[in-house]
Order: C-alpha cells, then structure tokens, then sequence
C-alpha cells in the first residue's frame, strides 16, 4: 500500500478516465488529488491517501513534542495526532480560522491528521502534466515534495507524498 | 481481502492452539523430570506426552505448518519407544525431549517462515528407534472382547504390568450420562495413585431408561484390595473383579456384552476438558472494552443533562427521573466493564511452565543446582499485561541464576543447602498485583556495582556505593548495555532494560538485597492497562489523567509548605521531605497567568514521592487508556491519551519516566527513597 519514492510516471491512474480521454482522444492516466492551502500556496495529496476531512476541532497540545505536532484529537474513540501542514512546509504555524480542516490519512495501521488552512476541491491531472520539484524549490524532499503541477489556476499546485509528509 | 483475512485468523487459531499445547507438553515434561529424579516415572505422563505430541502433529498438518509436523512427527515415534519400554527415560533422553519442545516453541512464534529443526536433533530423535521391543508374551484369562480392543501401547502396559508382579482388577462401575466424563476422570485420578488403570472401555450394553453408561476400567496395582477399595466411591455400583493374580492362572470375568471399537485416540472419555470456554481474541475483547468506555462517556453526557433539567423550570421531576435512570445505567455499565475485564485474565501460572523450563536449562548450563517455587499462581493479570511480562521476568530469572545463586560448592562453604531456591510469589493488592522473584543467593555486589558505575561515568572515581545509591545505579540506562555480554557487573545486567518494560505497562520495580542472603525483584502492575481509575487534573490550561494507583494522596496548595533545601524545592508533609514541583515545569508547558498553583497531588514514583503542583483536581474518572500514534512514541512522561468526551483528548501522565531523568536522581531533586528493608 505505501510507495517507497514516488514516481510521478507510476501513479496509480483514476478511474475516471472518460472525460480525459474524450478531450485528448488518447488515454493518458489522471492523478486524482485533494487541492488545499497553506499560507497561501496551494498544495495537494493523492486522494486515495485520504480518509476523511475534518471541520477543526480543538486539539489537545502535547508538552515537549516537535513544533510540527500541532496535538492530539480524538475521533470516534480513536486518538489521532495532528501534524501542522505549515510548519510541515517550514513556514509559520497555523492560525486556527473558520476554514481550518484536519484531513485525516491513513499511516501504516494509524491514521494521522494533516492540519491545513483550507481545503479548495478535487483535481484530476494527466499524470503527464505533473512535473518533478524544480530546482528552485528548497528542500523539495525532505519537505515530502514529489512534484509540481500548472494548473493554469492561480498559483502552481505543490504535490505532496503522503508517506514522506507524515515522516516527521 | 476476506481470503488474506481468514488466513491470518486461522493464524491466530493456530498458534494459540499450539501454544497451549506445548504448555501442556512442557509441564508434563517437567512433571517427568521430576519423578524421573524421584525415581518414580509415572506412564501415564509419558503416554500424556505422547498424546499432545500427537494432537500437535495433527494441527501442523491441518495448517501446513510443515516444519512443526515434521519434527512433532519424529519427537511423537521417540514419545512412543519410551512409552512402548524400547528405551528408558534417562537424563539424555529428558534433555533431548527439552530441546524439542523449546524448538518447537520457536517455531510457533516463527510461524510457517520457521526454518526446519536440525539435523542433529532430528538424527537424536531417530536413536533408539530400531530396537524391538520385548514381548513377554504372557498370557492372561481376560475375556476376548477386552483383549482385542486394547491397543498396541495398552497391551504393553498390560505385560509391563504383569512383569512387574502386579495384579489386574476390572472395575465396572455405571455412571449417569451427565456427568460421567468428570466422575470417570476422578475415579481414574484416584486409582493411579496407587496403581495404573491401563484401558478405559465404554459398554454400550442397554442400560435401561436411566440414562447412565456403563465402563470397565482395566486397572494394575500393586497394592492389597483393601487399599483399592477405599478408593473406590460408595454412591456409584462397583464390582471388583480379581482377573489375574499371577501370569499362570486365571478366574472367570465379569462378562458384558460387545465392546467399543477403540483406536489409538480412545481416550476421549478421559480427556473432555475445559469444554466450557471459548478462545477469544484479544482485540475482540478490545473492541468491546472500548465500546464500554463510550458508553461511560455517554453516560456522563446524560448526567450532565439531567442535572440541567433538574436545575430547569417545570423540567425537574422529568431531570430527576433521567438522573435516577442514569444511575441504574452506571451500575450496569460497572457490571458490564467488570465483566469484560475478567474475560481477558489470565492466572500467573500460565507463564510458571516457561520459568521452570529455563531455569532448568539454565541451571544445567551453568553447573548449578536451583529449584523454582511459586506462591499465589492462580493470581490473575490481564493477557495483555502477562505477554508482556514474560520477557522482564525471563531476564530476572537469568540474572538470579548467573549473579545471584553460587555454585553448590560456594553455597556449601556459605553454610547454606547446596541447591539454590528461586520463589516466584504473586499477590494481589487492590487493583494491582505485586510479583517478586527472591533468591537466596550473594545479593548486590556492591562494589563491583560501583565499579561498573564508575567506568560508564554515572559515579564519581571515589564514590561511596552504598545499597541505597547501587539499587538505584543498576536500573540506570545504558548502566548494562555498554558492557559486553557475559561481562559480569554486579548484579545491574539489564535490569535498566527491565525497568523501562515495566514502565510502559503502568508498573514499577523496586529491588531489595541483603549480602550472603539473596536479592529480591518486586514488581508492582496494574491488574489491567485497558480501563484504569485515573485522577484528572488540569495545568497551563491542559488536562492530564494521572493513574490514581500512582497518587499517595492530594492537598490543598500551601506556600508555606514548600521549602527550598539545597536551591531545590521541598514539600513538607507530617515531617516527610519530598522534592516538589509544578507540573507545567516538569513537562516544560508556560506557566500562564497562574502563578501558584491550586492542588498537590503527591505520587509515588520509583520506590520515592514526589510532590506535583496542579492548577485544579477535576475529580476521579475510569478511563479507556488508548495508546498515542508512532509519531509521538518515546515522548517522556506519556504512556497514552483517552478520551473526555466532545471529541476533547486529554493525555495520560506516566509519571515515572517523567522524572527517572538522571539528573532528577542524583541532582539537586533526588528523590526519597525508602529506608532498605
């Protein structure tokens, strides 16, 4: 289930194909991603890799843990902590607002809540418009980068691996 | 998916099938040993053996655990040349039966990647094999029907018997159909006290209406009639017939009609046990514990709306009413939560079988001699607690054996029996159960204790070692690990690592020793870690849940109690001193706008106290402790979150590890420690 690296050519293809294929006359295989933002850039995971989208809730802070811990929350009687998507990316931590969302993944047997800014919508990529990080982009692996994708929307969309996000 | 699933079911089935078999295995084993040192080697225990050899076996091949079938097969045809007399139980032959057993214990922990047993032990296995076994050949007046159903290992028993000058009795006896199985199993208990009962066979025979079945039982003793029948019961009907008094003559039988067809695997009617439990597991009895700790949860919210009715115009007898119904419900939900908790315990006993099998092994591999003793077996823990609790208490016993219990001749020149003792006792005390493992061996050698200490820098070059100061050093971590293995330090080997195995179960360990006399490993552990009685309280505008098993008592925050010795603060409690803290500084959370706190809870940590600062007490509650993810593993001072209801999580405070800090034990806030016993 888990991707060691992930190669942008091997995602797995979407299952919905139809209107790819009918705009391009060829079947190129889409990415399907959950598009969200975090200190204004947009990012975006897999949605395969997720399991559920939660309003905010108030989490519990663990004393000593690393900064990128934002707490613990419980849900449905499971514990499940919350990693900052903000301080994740290097950037300031989270300002809790109206549009917070905790988007819950799955992590091995666990699942682990990624806490971002907002959640904008689901994308479908050509796998072929997906490009690896350039160059430009600092730290691109250890911040769990696999890619970048122009969406020709707003700023470009960062693509995360959910495993290499989650290694914190 | 269903397909990978069942699998791993039948997995599970599987080794915990075979593990209770080869515990059974290993404790009839144990049994022999000790008879065959007695000089009094009981056949039924080696025709025991046999049979859950056999049974393994047959679950081996059921589950395709192929490695495991073959060498149950070939250890099943050693267990059958011993118990058919074509070679003896001797030292050698124990030792060989040990080594399969423990192979074959790893083999089920290994699951089907096990690799084979070796050539070596299968080729030990194959010795003996070849011999013929002597057939006397005598002949008796047994009635035909009697003689063509026993089987080959019977007929054996049968000349063992007479070779021995022993005499054969039949014994009928008629037994209601209920409860014939027990009734059978205590009448044969009692006969092979003094003699063998060879062969148990059903009668079908009509008995009448009364639904009752008959037996014969063919039975060798010894000993003079009178002595057997005392054994037998009065309220059941019995007739004692003489079938042989010696190979040459003979009397007439008691007759009955056409016996039972018996195989090799006749004796159903003596093995039917424990047919009424069910093997669960583990994670089912989780689920169900974890729906009861939201059902308490829910509970709580109905309490908390019916005293709002009650307080609500108009709304009082409806409020009084739902507060009355939530009572009811919290009582049940006790019984429910009591109920589900003694579904997953598990007497001590269960690992006893193992202890003895090591300290067998280990006492044979270091030339000495030692005896294990248990006291309070049948105390009860929680299964998950006594998994977890086999390989702390496999270390102890390893260091008692190699640091503790000298060699029989050392003892001999102490004055002292010649063979070691090791005592395992369990009690239990409250909600926790107490395990102490004492040898009467050297105790702490202190000062190769401070040596060790010395050399891993935990202890000034000139130092004083004294008991107090040693107890402490050895459940230091890293005091053992950077020594090699085999390195002798004193007594500390591994007991660091112990120690922090036993924390993570909620539990603490205290060490006691006396020189010459012998050292003692108490352990003290939480009966269950599922639902734990917890007193929450709040700090720095958080909520933590300390287990009240940990908490000696709380009071009132007073300035004047606390003092400050040394630059450190102290708590004065009834002229006790104990260093003092607040709870936001231990776990380093900004001190907000309290500047004092409100509360002292005092804890028990380490065998010492510890005073705690807290802003509030928000009263006693039974928490379901859920463990928090790998992202926040080996966090110091957390042993798990649960649940407050509303989606809110509050954290559970380990709060050994939140001070068995190095610093903290030997800095400026040592702690207490009681006075050495």
């Amino acid at each position: 289930m888990s991707r060691k690296t992930m190669n942008i050519s091997d995602l797995a293809p979407s299952h919905d194909m139809a209107l790819n294929e009918a705009r391009t006359g060829a079947t190129v295989p889409v990415l399907q991603v959950l598009a969200f933002r975090l200190a204004g850039e947009r990012y975006a995971l897999d949605i395969q890799e997720i399991l559920e989208i939660l309003k905010y809730r108030s989490a519990t802070p663990i004393p000593q843990a690393a900064d990128v811990i934002h707490g613990i929350i419980s849900v449905r009687g499971r514990i499940i902590t919350v990693v900052d998507g903000r301080v994740r990316m290097g950037l300031e931590a989270a300002e809790i607002g109206s549009a917070s969302r905790i988007i819950v993944l799955r992590h091995g047997e666990e699942s682990v809540g990624l806490l971002v800014d907002e959640v904008l919508q689901v994308e479908k990529l050509p796998v072929d418009s997906i490009a690896p990080p350039p160059s430009t982009l600092v730290d691109a692996a250890a911040r769990g980068i696999s890619g970048v994708c122009d969406t020709r929307q707003e700023s470009i969309l960062i693509i995360l691996d959910r495993e290499a996000v989650l290694k914190v | 998916m269903t397909g990978r699933e069942d699998t791993r079911a039948d997995g599970c089935e599987f080794v915990s099938e075979a593990e209770d078999l080869l515990e059974e295995l290993g404790r009839e084993l144990q049994n022999l040993d000790k008879e065959r040192r007695q000089g009094r080697v009981r056949p039924q225990g080696i025709n025991a053996a046999f049979r859950h050899v056999h049974s393994l076996k047959g679950l081996s091949g059921l589950f395709g655990h192929d490695h495991l079938g073959r060498l149950a097969h070939v250890l099943e045809d050693f267990l059958d040349g011993l118990r058919m007399g074509r070679h003896s139980l001797d030292e050698s032959a124990l030792d060989i039966l040990f080594e399969s057993h423990e192979r074959m214990e790893s083999m089920v922990a290994a699951g089907k990647d096990a690799e084979a047993a070796s050539a070596g032990l299968l080729k030990r296995l194959a010795v003996g094999q070849e011999k013929e076994s002597a057939t006397a050949g005598s002949s008796t007046s047994l009635p035909e029907d009697i003689l063509r159903s026993l089987t080959r290992y019977e007929e054996h028993r049968l000349e063992a018997n007479i070779h021995a000058g022993h005499k054969l009795w039949l014994v009928s006896v008629t037994l209601p159909l209920e409860t014939f199985d027990t009734d059978l199993r205590r009448l044969a208990d009692q006969l092979n006290d003094c003699g063998e009962v060879i062969s148990t066979l059903p009668s079908y025979a009509a008995n009448d209406a009364e639904a009752r079945i008959s037996f014969r039982l063919l039975y060798a003793s010894g000993s003079p009639a009178g002595d057997i029948e005392v054994r037998l019961p009065q309220d059941t009907s019995l007739e004692v017939v003489t079938v042989h008094e010696s190979p040459a003559e003979g009397t007439s039988v008691h007759h009955e009609e056409t016996p039972a067809e018996t195989g090799d695997e006749d004796h159903v009617f003596t093995e039917s046990l424990d047919r009424a439990s069910v093997r669960v597991p583990l994670e089912r009895l989780d689920r169900i514990m974890d729906v009861v700790g939201e059902l308490l949860l829910f509970r709580h919210r109905m309490d908390g709306v019916s005293r709002e009715l009650m307080e609500g115009e108009g709304t009082h007898s409806l409020g009084q009413e739902l507060h009355r119904a939530s009572g009811e419900l919290d009582k049940k939900l006790q019984d429910l939560q009591c109920s589900v908790i003694g579904a997953r315990m598990v007497p001590v006993a269960r690992i006893v079988g193992r202890l003895k099998r090591l300290v067998r092994k280990l006492a044979r591999a270091s030339g000495k001699n030692v005896t294990l003793e248990t006291e309070g077996s049948g105390t009860e823990l929680d299964k998950m607690m006594m998994d977890h609790l086999q390989s702390p208490l496999i270390h102890l016993v390893r260091n008692a054996i190699h640091h503790g219990i000298e060699s029989p001749r050392e003892r001999e020149q102490a004055g002292k029996e010649p063979t070691g003792r090791l005592l395992l006792k369990a009690v239990q005390r409250g909600n926790e159960v107490v395990l102490s493992l004492s040898d009467d061996g050297r105790g702490l050698d202190l000062e190769a204790v401070r040596q060790a200490a010395v050399r891993r820098g935990l202890l000034e070059e000139h130092a004083e070692c004294n008991l107090d100061v040693a107890r402490q050093l050895v459940f230091q971590a890293g005091f053992s690990s950077v020594g090699q293995v085999g390195e002798v330090s004193g007594r500390g080997v591994g007991l660091d690592v112990v120690k922090s195995e036993l924390q993570k179960l909620g539990g603490e360990v205290h060490l006691f020793s006396e020189s010459g006399a012998g050292t003692t490993v108490e352990i003290i552990l939480p009966i269950t870690l599922a639902i734990m009685p917890c007193m929450v309280v709040r700090s720095g505008e958080m909520d933590f849940a300390i287990p009240v098993s940990g908490i000696s008592e709380t009071l009132r925050y007073q300035q004047e109690r606390v003092e400050t010795v040394a630059q450190s603060p102290v708590l004065r409690l009834r002229g006790e001193t104990m260093p003092y803290a607040d709870l936001r500084e231990l776990l380093h959370i900004p001190m907000g706008e309290h500047d004092k706190p409100g509360f002292i809870v005092v804890a028990r940590v380490g065998g010492g106290r510890l005073a705690m600062g807290v802003d509030e007490l928000l009263g006693q509650h039974e928490v379901v402790i859920k463990p928090v993810g790998s992202l926040l593993d080996g966090l110091p001072g957390l042993s798990g979150a649960t649940e407050m209801g509303g989606g809110r999580a509050a954290l559970v405070l380990d709060l050994a590890s939140l001070v068995a800090t190095p610093q903290r034990m030997f800095g400026s806030t040592r702690l207490e420690t009681e006075a050495s016993p």
